[in-house]
């Protein structure tokens, strides 16, 4: 195969842009991703602190501050995870642990609020699990 | 040092020299893999002033516990190819550290979310089991129910099995 000839694979994108090469970008479009992210963070964060009732509005600040330390927690891994040797691996354990922690407990914020807030619109209270 | 390696020179090739240059700079010193390896660990280049004269280098560090020290000499170039050397060598065991630094942080802000909730959710007949909502089984039973404001009491137990079901 001469060099002028370039492969495009199925999702339109050309050997070379799977390359090393294009590291600094995808770092870009990872920081980028993570700012939305975070920004969303924000904004759950303001609407939670406008809420009336103090236990749906303290649902809404604890699971942003988990959800910032779920951010900050996915960058360290994906990172770790580039340049980890292979005999380091395993110290990513614990870090992926506390991960999967802290995603569950937002999860169970999530239902919590969720019930709350559909028995406060509904007029009947929803039946438990 | 300087006599022994006296190749060792600013700008020369690592290639050229006869320690082979997968072994690095840290190769070419009089150390064992011993020394090597708990080099991996902690060590550092240190500069230091003997009656205003220096910098003499020297490579600090710690084998079980034990001092060691290796002599550099002067050239500050081959000290700054320590240094770098030392920073590579040692930069997943930081990496590990911050690693587990985080993960602390995590369980801490994991803990502190739970203490900041366990109020409001009493309030509401709920309570932690673990870090799993439950309903409380005093629920019922105590003049707590009594204090919730009407309308906030969302999971109201219907029997007897529900009552530690975890939401």
């Amino acid at each position: 195969m001469t060099s002028e000839v370039t492969e495009t694979v199925a999702d339109g994108t050309t050997p070379a842009e799977t390359a090393p090469a294009n590291e600094p970008e995808a770092k870009a479009n990872a920081a980028g991703l993570t700012a939305k992210r975070l920004k969303k963070v924000d904004d759950l964060l303001r609407e939670s602190l406008d809420k009336v009732d103090t236990l749906e509005a303290n649902l809404g600040v604890v699971s942003a501050d988990l959800m910032r330390m779920a951010c900050r927690l996915t960058v360290a891994i994906e990172e770790s995870l580039g340049k980890k040797s292979l005999e380091h691996i395993d110290k990513l354990v614990p870090t992926i642990d506390a991960y999967l922690r802290i995603a569950r407990q937002i999860d169970r914020l999530a239902m919590l609020d969720h019930r709350l807030t559909s028995s406060r619109t509904s007029t009947t209270p929803p039946k438990p699990r | 040092m300087s006599d022994k390696h006296s190749n060792l020179v600013k700008g020369e090739p690592m290639a050229r020299t006869s320690y082979g240059l997968e072994r690095g700079i840290l190769g070419i010193l009089p150390i064992g893999s011993a020394d090597r390896d708990a080099l991996k660990q902690q060590g550092f280049v240190a500069a230091e002033y003997r009656h205003d004269r220096g910098p003499y280098f020297k490579l600090r560090y710690r084998v079980n516990g034990r001092q060691r020290v290796v002599y550099l000499g002067t050239n500050a170039w081959l000290a700054d190819e320590i240094r770098r050397e030392l920073a590579q060598l040692q930069a997943d065991r930081r990496g590990d550290r911050e690693l587990a630094r985080l993960a602390d942080e995590a369980h801490d802000v994991l803990r502190k979310s739970k203490q900041r909730l366990e109020g409001e959710l009493r309030r509401v007949g709920l309570k932690f089991h673990g870090y799993a909502i439950r309903r409380s089984r005093d629920h019922l039973t105590t003049t707590a129910v009594q204090d919730v404001p009407a309308g906030s009491s969302v999971f109201e137990p219907n029997s007897r099995e529900e009552k530690n079901d975890d939401i």
